[in-house]
């Protein structure tokens, strides 16, 4: 979050500076992925994202055309993502209780009427998001009750927008740029904590050229100018030079920074008394009158005023802003994460010290004191091998944070989470997934987060966390760590698809699989640990797949064969179905496995399907088969062009699609757990790749990483069978319905294709479910349900 | 209405010269002049609506009661009693007064009717058209004079009502002839010079002088016609004027505005090159646009991006990674030392980053020299030169031929750079040699913008002060990176293996080894440092909390009140004060203010809040400085103290910003306490104060690491 309505008004004075793009010709430029994703995706654009779910598409549709300009000028983009956050912005994103108090205010909000927007300066970003998606499927239900006499086949578009003036949220998202990035060959880096502040660094050690950044930049001191905003059309850029801005301003450094820690910036997002009177939008012109008609100094003010409850924090946030801006860690060139001024006393060569003589003294001189709860500040220190699996993307960063803050939060997902099979999935995840994602990551590091009380904290009830337990005897790593794929193939590619080809073709799995001596220690040889990324990858999922018990193994007994659900994972290529629907299905497997909803229960309470009445009324068991529909077709991943979505939601399908998308979140993160405590072991010889190649071949190679795909497909599917139904099974007009409603001939140009590839994977879906039943790992009416679903969807698709 | 008739008149001008009772008003109604202009209005009102209603049916009521009907001819309202009125075709309609005297009356009556202005009682006038545009009104009257009196009534009205095409108004019978059109060629004593432009002419030009010598006009110009009139009977006149005056000097003191045709206007020289006429004069600058946009959006946080019409001269915006230009640059560092260096105690912080710079420079010279070629066939003299500098270092030799003006143009590259695009075009214009005029311009620019880099925060507490923030120019003639462009497939730092916490520590563990291995040691082998190493603290230098660097409530509160007083002070310092000789009394002379504690903040109970600043409106200053001036002057006679040259408005800056940078410069124990008590003696302070001049602008940039 940059510096609150500091922008408006640097342009309002004219003190924001031009310059072609050209002048940028041959430069390496250091991007700020937050502050970019924000320019890209300005609140007119995806505001039905948060009802459908999924990756905002135009979002590349953006970043190509950019991309585009800056090849044509020889431009190098350096992508930095942020990382964790420090003190203040936990404590901002309501992180220590998962955004309960947001989402009772989402309540308030919208049970007090209209909008809350006078409040709006006291509220945080995440407040307002939920709140607005509070309101957005408010007015959905409200339209929807009110067209049930009209409403027939033609669905309602949503008239309330599910975004609104805030940006969206990168983390959600980071792994598909991550994703996107390794494929392009564009580099990027996830910074520890502040991803400007990673910049800084970037741009004071010369491999940079620039910045694009928020307005945060301008409270260091060692960024000269940096640019704001890129204007591609027409070929111009945006920039602020600190100079010109302080004499413009006619404030000092510090007067600045005074200000912009009073009116709310990255590093400090509240608004200090006494400015949250003013209206957000002239919060910094205030400020600034303050200080220099009057001078004002802000954080004199917080100590003289005690007059609200909650001075004493805004003395402490006031702080640990500074102290933050002061204090930042950044990933260092020589892999360490070190505080920003911190001064790298190993291995200094001389050309280095050549530079640092000249260019570093600012930096040396002003931060050689450095105090002794900086973790206070910050966050808990995590080693530097963490830090570096989460700069390349191996580790999606919410663990890490857990660790750190003792608090893994449980955020209420897209359709606010009510329903009781959601609420059920988050307490089954702790035992199933966390306990053991603690204990794998804690294990291998400093003794103290053996120990630490780590607790899951649900936004239903944040009064009552679950404790993790991150102790165990024998630990996860220790049970787990004979089991070992070695092939030292360094060609083959993982995929669930290979992996599962690999242990099929095994006739003794406890002989293959099964290592008699761990290979861990230093001792052994190089020659005897994993090599291939094929290798490490796979061992992982071995392993990984044990601790979901698709695998029962007992390392004294000499046990390794796979459950009955590991089977059928097994039978996966036997029974044909498709590569690219195996993590899908996989997913889907996991999310039956939990049991917390079948595929065909209701939801509890229940939610009307965005069917109309009258479907529902006339053709009661096509609307189940609809609804069954809907749900596998949840995870296919629609071939889509970019574009902005505008059309009709349906709150069922986010609900189940939340469902499926949780699992698969928590799947990721033990995965990554696995992987990461084999590395950090020592199993792997982490020096044969250097940083592109851990890009490239682990971390674009691991599965569960991009996020679900929307409810597009399960949309189409519902409307277009809706359409079916009512217009005499007349195919030609229910795909014409679904043309226009859903604009396919831009953002789906082939939707014929699509739909028989979806077909497809429903098809390999019922051989999955059919091996499910017949084990009895789902309700056998389940099956008979979906494969008349299927048999109906089939026929419609064929007349 | 009589009175205002009559009123009017007194003052004596024609009705229709507004000029001239303009300015014979300012001085006859020295009593009056509330009045003034609603009386002025008013006479301008009735003029109109006489002018308006001639040939329009009226009712004149006389004073004996009688009214008269008929058409409106003509009319006096200059008579000296009321409004002398013309009745055309006139009939009695109300004789209730009169009797029979009234059908004598009536019998007697002509053509026309004159009745005086004494006698005019009422004067009612009905159907008048006021939708006449003044335009069509002037070209009337004009006809009027001459084909009214013949003009019958029905032709009158049939005229009004139809429409009229510029022909027909213009009265225009006579057809339109065509002449034909004659090839302009100039007199043989007439001989213009292709490069000759207004802006060439150096001696300065007074319009009026050329016009009243040349041909005897005197310009009758009044700026009421164009402005506000001042009052200058205002009670408060003076002090409205010495607050322009100041808000003036503040704007003039900004130093170089990026719009150049304000710039020029000043007298400033600036550096134009790359802009053509279109910019300088009449493009329109567009850059509110996106601010407007914002705030139309809400705050958007985004400004939108509007397509912006761009110049084609900018379309190619140069950039100055052509060596030649910094060569010269660094050739003429001498000249321009003084210039430099009245700046660089502002820039002393960046100093290490500016011999960086230098050092590039030197680099890219040395790559030009290596690439540079003269193209062309060199003249003998440059021969020599060359020659001779070819044992010297490169800069020599480079600047020394960019000195020579009879080298031919440097063949322009645009690929390589885009800078000599614009001389280039510039050069066509002015047929100059072009390097010494780009090397110039070059100059000029980096002096410029040292200028606004330099430019001390001066403080401006006027609550309007974000008025005269300049407003830049859309797009920004230079470069972004200034001299160091990034070069072509410039060797970029590896991002790929540094940062990789592996390999690096391989790297330095491979580098200890090497270092023992010169003092025959074993070897270790290389083990990647196991993760629980690393402490959950981060590394700490001190045994303090962060908190402790803040200062405690005392402090903080001094410090804030300190920044009140400077601030304060500057708010006095610009408003043009005379009495800012006295300005370290004044510093003494506050705390003596109302409250009569050299501390008043902390005098009050803590918990009010009413005795902290920062809710009062911007603007409003507290009730201790407006003692100021009066203690600035009690001071200032008796201690006479001689501060540095207080008419300066540089040296009051920069004393300004010394003073608010100089607060947190020293935060625990502030002894800035000291020079609130009241006993303290001014020479004391004084030597403070110089302390804090001298030494404060050095640190200005370093200040943050000592203040919390």
């Amino acid at each position: 979050m940059p510096v609150k309505s500091l922008e408006s008004f640097l342009f309002e004075k004219g003190l924001v500076g031009s310059y072609p793009i050209e002048s940028l010709k041959n430069a390496t430029l250091g991007i700020d992925v937050d502050h970019y994703v924000s320019r890209l995706l300005t609140s007119k654009r995806e505001q039905y994202l948060d009802a459908i779910g999924g990756f905002p598409t135009s979002l590349k549709m953006y970043l190509e055309s950019d991309l585009q300009v800056f090849k044509e000028y020889n431009i190098t983009p350096v992508f930095i993502f942020s990382g964790s956050a420090v003190a203040n912005q936990v404590e901002a994103s309501g992180h220590y209780t998962a955004a309960a108090e947001e989402a009772a205010a989402a309540v308030n909000a919208s049970a007090s009427g209209s909008l809350g927007s006078s409040g709006s300066t006291t509220r945080s970003v995440k407040e307002t998001i939920l709140a607005q998606r509070h309101r957005g499927w408010t007015q959905w239900n409200n339209l929807l009750a009110n067209n049930q006499s009209t409403y027939i086949d033609q669905p309602i578009p949503p008239t309330e927008a599910f975004r609104y003036n805030v940006p969206l949220n990168t983390k959600r998202f980071q792994s598909d740029l991550i994703h996107y990035f390794i494929s392009l060959g564009i580099y990027f880096q996830v910074a520890p904590y502040t991803s400007w502040m990673q910049l800084a660094y970037l741009l004071q050690n010369s491999y940079i050229d620039a910045i694009y950044g928020p307005t945060d930049i301008l409270m260091l001191d060692n960024v000269e100018k940096f640019i704001l905003g890129m204007e591609f059309p027409n070929k111009e850029f945006r920039f602020i030079d600190k100079a010109r801005v302080l004499s413009g301003l006619k404030c000092s450094s510090e007067e600045f920074i005074d200000i912009c820690m009073a009116v709310g910036n990255d590093l400090q997002p509240y608004t200090l008394s006494p400015l949250q009177v003013y209206p957000p939008q002239q919060l910094f012109e205030m400020a600034l009158e303050m200080v220099v008609n009057t001078g004002t100094d802000f954080y004199a003010y917080q100590l003289v005023n005690p007059l609200n409850i909650d001075n004493t924090s805004s003395i402490a946030r006031y702080q640990k802003g500074v102290s933050a801006l002061k204090y930042m860690p950044v990933l260092k060139e020589n892999g360490k994460v070190e505080l920003f001024g911190e001064n790298e006393a190993s291995n200094e060569n001389s050309k280095e010290l050549e530079d640092g003589s000249i260019s570093s003294p600012t930096s040396s001189n002003s931060s050689e004191i450095i105090p002794n709860d900086v973790h206070d500040v910050v966050s808990q220190r995590l080693p530097h091998e963490y830090y570096f699996y989460r700069s390349v993307g191996l580790i999606s960063g919410k663990l890490l944070d857990a660790i750190a803050t003792g608090v893994y939060p449980e955020e209420p997902p897209l359709d606010g989470g009510s329903s009781n099979s959601y609420r059920n999935l988050v307490r089954v995840s702790a035992e199933m997934f966390k306990n053991k994602e603690i204990n794998l990551l804690t294990q291998p590091i400093n003794r103290y987060y053996q120990i630490k009380p780590i607790a899951q904290v649900n936004w239903f009830s944040p009064d009552d966390p679950i404790t993790l337990t991150n102790r165990m005897t024998p630990s996860m790593f220790d049970r787990i760590n004979h089991l070992i794929v070695k092939t030292d193939d360094m060609d083959r590619q993982f995929s669930i698809y290979e992996f599962i080809n690999l242990i099929n073709k095994s006739n003794n799995l406890v002989n293959d699989f099964v290592s008699e001596k761990v290979i861990f220690p230093n001792s052994v040889p190089i020659s005897e640990k994993l090599k291939s990324s094929f290798d490490i990858l796979s061992t992982s999922f071995l392993r990984f797949l044990t601790l979901l018990e698709f695998f029962e193994y007992d390392h004294s007994k000499k046990i390794l064969k796979p459950t009955k659900w590991g089977k059928i994972l097994l039978d996966f290529n036997k029974l044909g179905i498709d590569s690219q629907f195996q993590e899908a299905i996989f997913i889907f497997m996991t999310f039956l496995k939990t049991g917390v909803l079948s595929l065909t229960d209701e939801t509890q309470p229940s939610v009307p399907l965005a069917l109309s009445k009258a479907t529902i009324r006339t053709y009661p068991t096509e609307s189940s088969y609809i609804l069954i529909l809907t749900r596998v077709l949840s995870l296919f991943r629609l071939k889509q062009k970019p574009a902005n979505y505008h059309g009709p939601i349906d709150k069922k399908a986010l609900i189940y699609l939340d469902h499926l998308d949780y699992v698969k979140e928590n799947m990721n993160e033990l995965f990554e757990s696995v992987l990461i405590s084999s590395l950090t072991a020592g199993e792997f010889d982490r020096l044969s790749l250097d940083n592109i190649g851990w890009q490239r071949k682990i971390v674009a190679l691991m599965p569960f990483k991009l996020s679900s795909p929307s409810t597009v497909t399960s949309m189409i599917w519902e409307f277009y069978l809706q359409k079916f139904l009512h217009n005499g099974h007349s195919r030609g007009d229910a795909m014409a319905l679904v043309m226009t409603i859903f604009n396919t001939y831009k953002s789906v140009p082939n939707l014929e294709e699509e739909l028989e590839r979806s077909l497809l994977y429903l098809n390999h879906f019922a051989l999955a479910l059919k091996e499910m039943a017949d084990e009895g790992l789902c309700k056998p009416q389940d099956y008979d349900t979906f494969k008349n679903a299927l048999f109906f969807a089939t026929e419609s698709l064929a007349k | 209405m009589k009175g205002g008739l009559n009123n009017k008149r007194k003052e004596g001008g024609a009705p229709s010269n507004s000029l001239n009772r303009n300015t014979s008003n300012a001085n006859s109604s020295g009593g009056f002049y509330e009045t003034e202009e609603i009386t002025k209005g008013f006479n301008d009102r009735l003029n109109y609506l006489l002018i308006n209603s001639i040939s329009h049916d009226a009712v004149v009521t006389v004073t004996s009661g009688v009214k008269y009907a008929g058409l409106l001819v003509a009319c006096n309202p200059d008579s000296v009693n009321g409004v002398d009125v013309v009745l055309k075709f006139p009939k009695i309609i109300d004789k209730s007064f009169g009797g029979e005297e009234v059908d004598r009356l009536s019998d007697n009556l002509k053509e026309n009717l004159v009745i005086k202005g004494s006698d005019v009682a009422e004067l009612e006038l009905t159907n008048i058209d006021f939708s006449l545009d003044q335009k069509w009104e002037k070209l009337k009257k004009e006809e009027a004079q001459e084909r009214q009196v013949e003009a019958s009534r029905a032709s009158e009205t049939k005229k009004s009502y139809q429409f009229k095409t510029d022909v027909d108004i213009s009265g225009g019978n006579a057809k339109l002839k065509e002449r034909e059109l004659q090839k302009w060629v100039p007199d043989d004593h007439e001989t213009f010079d292709i490069s000759d432009s207004l802006e060439n002419e150096d001696a300065s030009w007074n319009q009026f002088a050329v016009n009243e010598e040349k041909f005897g006009i005197k310009s009758s110009f009044d700026e009421h016609l164009y402005t506000t009139r001042i009052n200058k009977n205002d009670p408060h006149y003076q002090e409205k004027l010495k607050e322009a005056d100041r808000i003036a000097k503040e704007i003039e003191s900004q130093g170089p505005t990026s719009n150049v045709h304000l710039a020029e206007d000043r007298g400033l020289i600036v550096d134009d090159s790359g802009m053509d006429e279109e910019d300088k004069y009449s493009g329109v600058d567009r850059r509110g646009d996106e601010l407007l946009a914002a705030l139309k959006m809400n705050a958007d946080k985004n400004p939108p991006k509007p397509k912006k019409y761009v110049p084609p001269t900018l379309r190619n915006q140069p950039h100055h990674n052509d060596p030649a230009i910094i060569s010269s640059v660094t050739a003429e560092n001498g000249i321009h030392k003084s210039e430099r260096s009245s700046h660089s105690k502002a820039h002393l912080p960046q100093a290490p980053r500016k011999s960086s710079d230098k050092k590039t420079h030197i680099d890219e010279l040395r790559e030009f020299s290596e690439k540079f070629k003269v193209p062309y066939e060199m003249p003998e003299e440059v021969k020599t030169i060359f020659k001779k500098g070819e044992g010297h270092s490169p800069q020599i030799t480079a600047s020394s031929l960019k000195h020579n003006p009879s080298l031919p143009p440097k063949p322009v590259s645009q690929t390589s750079s885009g800078s000599t695009s614009t001389s280039s075009s510039k050069n066509t214009r002015n047929s100059k040699p072009p390097t010494p005029n780009v090397a110039k311009a070059e100059l000029r620019r980096n002096s410029s913008r040292m200028n606004s880099q330099g430019q001390t925060p001066a403080p401006s507490p006027s609550s309007n002060r974000y008025a005269d923030i300049s407003r830049r120019r859309n797009v920004s003639s230079g470069s972004f990176f200034g001299a160091k462009a990034p070069p072509f497939d410039g060797v970029k730092k590896d991002l790929t293996r540094n940062f990789n916490v592996f390999l690096k520590s391989k790297e330095a563990h491979d580098k200890e080894q090497k270092a023992k291995k010169t003092e025959a040691k074993t070897m270790e082998p290389f083990f990647v440092g196991k993760p629980y190493f690393t402490a959950p603290t981060w590394t700490s230098t001190i045994e303090q909390s962060y908190k402790s660097f803040f200062p405690d409530k005392r402090t903080a509160i001094q410090r804030s009140q300190m920044k009140i007083q400077q601030r304060n002070f500057n708010a006095m310092a610009n408003a043009g004060n005379t009495h800012m000789v006295g300005m370290p009394g004044m510093m003494m002379g506050m705390p003596m203010g109302p409250s009569g504690s050299p501390t008043p903040f902390l005098a009050g109970p803590p918990s009010s809040g009413g005795m902290y600043m920062p809710f009062q409106p911007p603007g409003f200053y507290p009730p201790a400085m407006q003692m100021m001036p009066v203690g600035s002057e009690e001071m200032g006679s008796a201690g006479g103290s001689p501060s540095p040259n207080p008419a300066s408005p540089h040296a009051m800056a920069a004393f300004m910003n010394g003073g608010a940078n100089g607060v947190p410069m020293t935060p625990f124990g502030y002894p800035g306490a000291m020079s609130f008590q009241p006993m303290m003696g001014g020479g004391n302070y004084r030597q403070n104060y110089h302390h804090n001049n001298s030494n404060n602008q050095h640190h200005n940039r370093h200040h943050r690491s000592h203040d919390r």
